[in-house]
């Protein structure tokens, strides 16, 4: 399935003859306090040897905090290959972010992160997954009158008979944030699928950086969620948020939410430009 | 004789007192006995009345009529005065004579137009009405809804009904309407005996009833007699009109959103009449106009027609049909709607028992486009109904209905097609679901004496879902597992399958509902009422808000679904003052549902064959005061209306394992509201103009606020914990109108009037939902709220010829 992160689309569900509105306004909400962020995504681009890795760790924040970046440091991060048990140290940089230059990255291979941290250890266990080659790019015209708008559809393969799934990541010249879209082969299985990516500010010349990831089912459905919860979906058809449930865990106190995901996958990365 | 044996022959002995007084009263005394019936019409229309009053003057005997005009009296031989009262009419009062059975059918005269006289209402019309167990109960007679403000020049049923006690939404935008706590999907609507699946327009803007061709209202949220099952939380038995059957009318009315006509007459000879209304809305074209690349339009057709055989005789065929159409500029599409056609044959077997048989066919169908995904979704529901109904009076005491009925459905959840050429879509069909639901009844009204009348009832339902189909196994019978070191809830690998041939039963059920109601009247003026009714829900409606387009997913009971039981008591007090032109109604009640589905995080139902696999069973439970109100009579009339209530719900993991949703605590529905205020009032100045105005006060509903947030992958993303534990800002509206009849109706065929409206006229930006995310220039976190709502002036003229 392909669920998309639409900003400000719906917005106008509302019934263009009736006065309505969207406003910014003041809300009173809980702080839950700082929580560990554990972003540790292996990206394995195709045609390299995919040894240079970051994990960044950082800490969670009240929601109208306006500092966002508070990263965690002096953590010890370890990620072991597990049919061999090889293991990759990732050294401190001192400001959220661990690197390795050694990682060995294997396509359906089992991998385990062991994080310690302030005293707590957490531990997550993924696959690597594979992703196929982008065939193509076509750019469309979306919309008609006003809300006219330029779409890419990213064109790649779907192997048959095997389930997969695909992250979108769209970073275009015209907006700051990154624009994420998930997709299933639920009912695409061995087609050519796509992921679209459209925004009201694209002109042509500017660019867009597309990169797609082969993840896994339980990431999929993380993701899909993270995505729903993050865009602005205004309007009557409300989602109920849910709260998001990563794949690292403190064995010593399961009850402990830690935030983000540990995901290993290959990459396809492009850029196109609008014509 | 021991201590225990005296006691056990007390208790027996009263047992056999209790029996030789109901066996006494149900043969009744030894004088001769005879009855009077017939039907009751409006006599400027001809029109059937449905709950006029009717009784012996001086006596205790009397009833109402059915929903057909039908009534039965019977008495001891002697000499009375009838009287026949029903509000917006003429009073009869008619001296007869009984000796002998009699049929007498009456034509009232209408009132209209004299509502600010005093209307005088014979002291007996009230006790009977307060005599009735009935409690829990609203009935809306045409004249009331046209009194109240119009939104957007519509006088509106759902809308009406939702300025009464107990009966609330969940938020504007929102289809349905919600009863005592109750979900969407547990109001059995009826519009003349044929379920309908989705009572509303636009999104629960407007609802599917044209006011034109509706004859009476009655919302059942509690006490619902055993004539009616089927759904867990209320009954909304709505009538259309026969039709004039007296002249050709003409009447409807031009406004802003949409514009209604209706044409009735004579028809068969003068042996019957018909009726055909219709509603379109054309937004589309301002919309269109105004560059809007967004859609939404909706019409609706009401078609009815009778014919009188013979006076023990007659035949009804009506037909309803209309259509939603949503368009999201090019993202989505949305289109639903309902279709129905019955067929009725009255009966009258002889002047005490009346019997209706109909045979119904309705289908509901909904449709989903969704471009970025390249998916063409159709989905429907066919039902097939038969039904017989039957009403004997026995005697001045006794009154029992019994009946059968029969539902065969077809679920057709869906056929996904590729949108266009560049959609990588696979054809699929979801498979059809068959499924036959059917019910008894008995029902007895009893007047056990002066003060105390008692209903009993008992229906006993069955739901036996069939083949052809072919089901998953899973392992443990458990669709859904518990991820316990992801701490979720994952859908479960189908082991095997299993196929159920054509017509083979892959799960059944029967259920016991009783249904008891009594009244007992403390003086002429008030009374104390209590009901417990538990009710059988076999369809759940899987409404995916996790979802950001519109989805409605009717399933039935079956091999992972077990039906919905509710179980609901009442207790009520009911006053009148001044000679009832005021009244005061109090109720308080408790309703527990057991099977309330609920689905898990992420859980996905666009053309999912396997709904099993997304959803987690629990229970809801809803307790709330209601109070009412009214002034009956007078220049200025109208109600003032406020529920206290709590309604919740409770998702365990169950079998599955884990906790469940919200760690199995129980939170608040999407619908719950804390406090619900509705004023109404009506004011006729003159004969020229008449104001009215409305104001809806609720707690806001509840919502899941995030609690922090995270960097992730360059974006800022909230948590959230706990399920619906904050509130949206509290909604409030004041709704005004005026209406003008000009001086140039009077004595004229074409009677015109112009009602202008403001809907919201404070322009309240009442949030329809607030969500959170980051401002795309700043990257910092906002909440935004969107108001759907705002003033909204409106003019329509309606006519009459």
């Amino acid at each position: 399935m392909h669920k998309t992160y639409k900003h400000n689309l719906l917005v106008l569900i509302v019934l263009g003859f009736f006065i309505s509105c969207t406003d910014t306004v003041d809300v009173d909400v809980t702080d839950a306090g700082a929580r560990l962020v554990i972003e540790a995504s292996i990206n394995w681009e195709k045609g390299t040897s995919g040894q240079s890795q970051t994990i960044k760790l950082s800490e969670s924040t009240a929601f109208f905090d306006n500092n966002l970046d508070v990263p965690a440091i002096g953590a010890v991060v370890v990620v072991t290959k597990d049919d061999d048990g090889m293991q990759f140290i990732f050294e401190d940089q001192n400001n959220g972010n661990y690197t390795t230059n050694e990682f060995l990255p294997e396509i359906d291979q089992s991998y385990t992160l062991e994080i310690q941290y302030n005293g707590q250890t957490y531990t997550a266990t993924e696959t690597l997954r594979s992703v196929t080659e982008i065939n193509s790019i076509e750019q469309t015209i979306e919309g008609a009158g006003d809300e006219e708008e330029i779409q890419i559809k990213v064109f790649f393969d779907d192997p048959f008979a095997v389930e997969n799934y695909y992250l979108g990541e769209f970073n275009s010249s015209v907006n700051p944030l990154l624009t994420l879209t998930s997709l299933s082969d639920e009912f695409t299985d061995g087609n050519e699928n796509f992921i679209e990516f459209d925004n009201e500010e694209l002109v042509a010349g500017a660019t867009v950086g597309v990169n797609i990831y082969g993840i896994s089912e339980a990431y999929y459905n993380f993701i899909t969620i993270l995505i729903e919860q993050s865009g602005e979906t205004d309007g009557p058809f409300q989602t109920t948020p849910v709260q998001l449930k990563g794949n690292c865990i403190n064995p010593n106190n399961p009850d402990e939410e830690v935030l983000g995901y540990f995901r290993l996958g290959e990459v396809v990365r492009t850029t196109y430009t609008i014509e | 004789m021991t201590k225990y044996a005296q006691e056990y022959n007390k208790y027996f002995m009263k047992e056999i007192l209790i029996f030789a007084v109901f066996f006494a009263s149900f043969l009744g005394s030894a004088q001769e006995k005879f009855t009077i019936s017939g039907t009751l019409k409006g006599q400027a229309d001809g029109e059937t009345l449905l709950g006029a009053t009717i009784w012996f003057k001086g006596t205790s005997i009397g009833t109402t009529t059915n929903a057909y005009g039908f009534y039965s009296l019977t008495a001891p031989k002697g000499d009375y005065t009838l009287v026949i009262s029903y509000l917006g009419y003429q009073t009869i009062e008619e001296p007869i004579t009984l000796d002998k059975n009699t049929k007498f059918d009456f034509e009232l005269v209408e009132t209209a137009g004299q509502l600010d006289e005093v209307v005088v209402t014979a002291e007996e019309s009230k006790k009977v009405n307060l005599r009735t167990p009935q409690m829990s109960v609203a009935k809306l007679s045409n004249q009331t809804i046209k009194q109240i403000p119009a939104v957007l020049g519509e006088v509106d049923v759902i809308k009406s009904l939702q300025l009464l006690p107990g009966v609330t939404n969940a938020g504007e935008g929102a289809s349905g309407f919600n009863v005592r706590g109750g979900a969407e999907d547990q109001n059995l609507v009826l519009l003349d005996e044929a379920i309908i699946y989705n009572a509303s327009h636009l999104f629960g803007f407007f609802s599917v009833f044209n006011t034109d061709a509706i004859k009476d209202i009655k919302l059942y949220k509690g006490g619902i007699p055993a004539r009616f099952g089927g759904r867990a939380s209320s009954v909304l038995d709505v009538r259309q009109k026969d039709g004039n059957s007296k002249n050709f009318k003409l009447s409807g009315g031009i406004g802003a959103i949409s514009s209604r006509l209706a044409v009735e007459g004579p028809a068969f000879k003068d042996k019957g009449s018909f009726l055909f209304a219709g509603r379109a809305s054309y937004a589309n074209i301002f919309l269109a106009l105004a560059g809007n690349e967004n859609r939404a339009g909706f019409y609706d057709l009401n078609l009815k027609t009778n014919y009188e055989l013979n006076d023990k005789n007659k035949l009804f065929l009506s037909g309803y049909f209309g259509n939603d159409n949503f368009e999201l500029s090019n993202f989505f599409t949305n289109s639903y709607g309902n279709l129905s056609g019955n067929l009725r044959w009255n009966h009258i077997f002889n002047d005490r028992l009346f019997s209706n048989l109909s045979i119904i066919y309705s289908r509901y169908n909904y449709a989903l486009e969704i471009n970025a995904e390249g998916i063409d979704w159709k989905s429907d529901i066919d039902n097939y109904n038969l039904k017989y109904d039957l009403g004997y009076y026995l005697n001045d005491k006794l009154r029992l209905d019994f009946g059968a009925s029969g539902i065969y459905y077809n679920f057709n959840p869906g056929e996904l097609n590729p949108l266009d050429e560049t959609s990588g879509i696979n054809p699929l069909k979801l498979d059809d679901k068959y499924a036959f639901e059917a019910g008894v009844y008995t029902g007895l009204e009893h007047k056990i004496s002066d003060k105390l009348t008692v209903q009993y009832g008992l229906r006993y339902s069955y739901f036996n879902r069939l083949g052809q189909q072919t089901l998953n196994n899973y392992e443990n019978d458990l669709p859904v597992v518990y991820n316990s070191q992801l701490d979720i809830y994952e859908r479960a690998e189908p082991i095997s399958e299993t196929q159920f041939g054509s017509g083979k039963s892959i799960a059944s059920f029967g259920n016991f509902e009783p249904r008891l109601a009594l009244s007992y009247q403390l003086n002429d003026k008030s009374a104390f009422k209590a009901s417990y009714n538990r009710m059988a829900q076999y369809l759940h409606l899987i409404s995916n808000t996790t979802s950001a387009t519109p989805l409605d997913v009717w399933a039935p009971s079956g091999k992972f679904l077990d039906p919905q039981i509710a179980d609901q008591f009442a207790v009520g007090y009911f006053r009148n003052f001044k000679d009832n032109m005021f009244s005061i109604e109090a109720e308080t009640y408790y309703k527990t549902i057991d099977n309330r589905v609920d689905y898990i995080d992420g859980a996905d139902l666009i053309a999912q064959n396997t709904i099993e696999t997304e959803i987690l069973v629990g229970e809801s439970r809803a307790y709330g005061l209601e109070l009412l109100l009214r002034k009956n009579q007078g220049k200025f009339t109208g109600w003032l209306a406020y529920t206290l209530s709590k309604s919740e719900q409770r998702t365990p993991g169950g079998t599955a394992g884990g906790l469940g949703i919200n760690n199995g605590n129980w939170y608040s529905t999407p619908w719950d509201r804390t406090h619900d205020i509705s004023f109404t009032g009506s004011y006729k100045l003159n004969d020229k103009w008449r104001f009215s105005s409305n104001f809806a006060f609720q707690t806001g509903r509840p919502v899941t606020y995030p609690n922090g947030q995270f960097q992730y992958n360059g974006l800022s993303i909230p948590t959230y914990s706990e399920r619906n534990a904050d509130r949206l800002p509290a909604y409030h509206r004041l709704d005004v109108s005026a209406t003008l009849t000009p001086w140039k109706n009077k004595g004229r065929k074409w009677q015109g009037e112009w009602v202008f409206g403001i809907y919201n006229i404070y322009n309240r930006r009442n949030a329809a939902s607030i969500t959170f995310g980051q401002n795309e220039t700043s990257g910092l976190n906002e909440a935004t709220r969107t108001a759907i709502f705002g003033i909204i002036p409106s003019v329509t003229y309606n006519f009459k010829f």
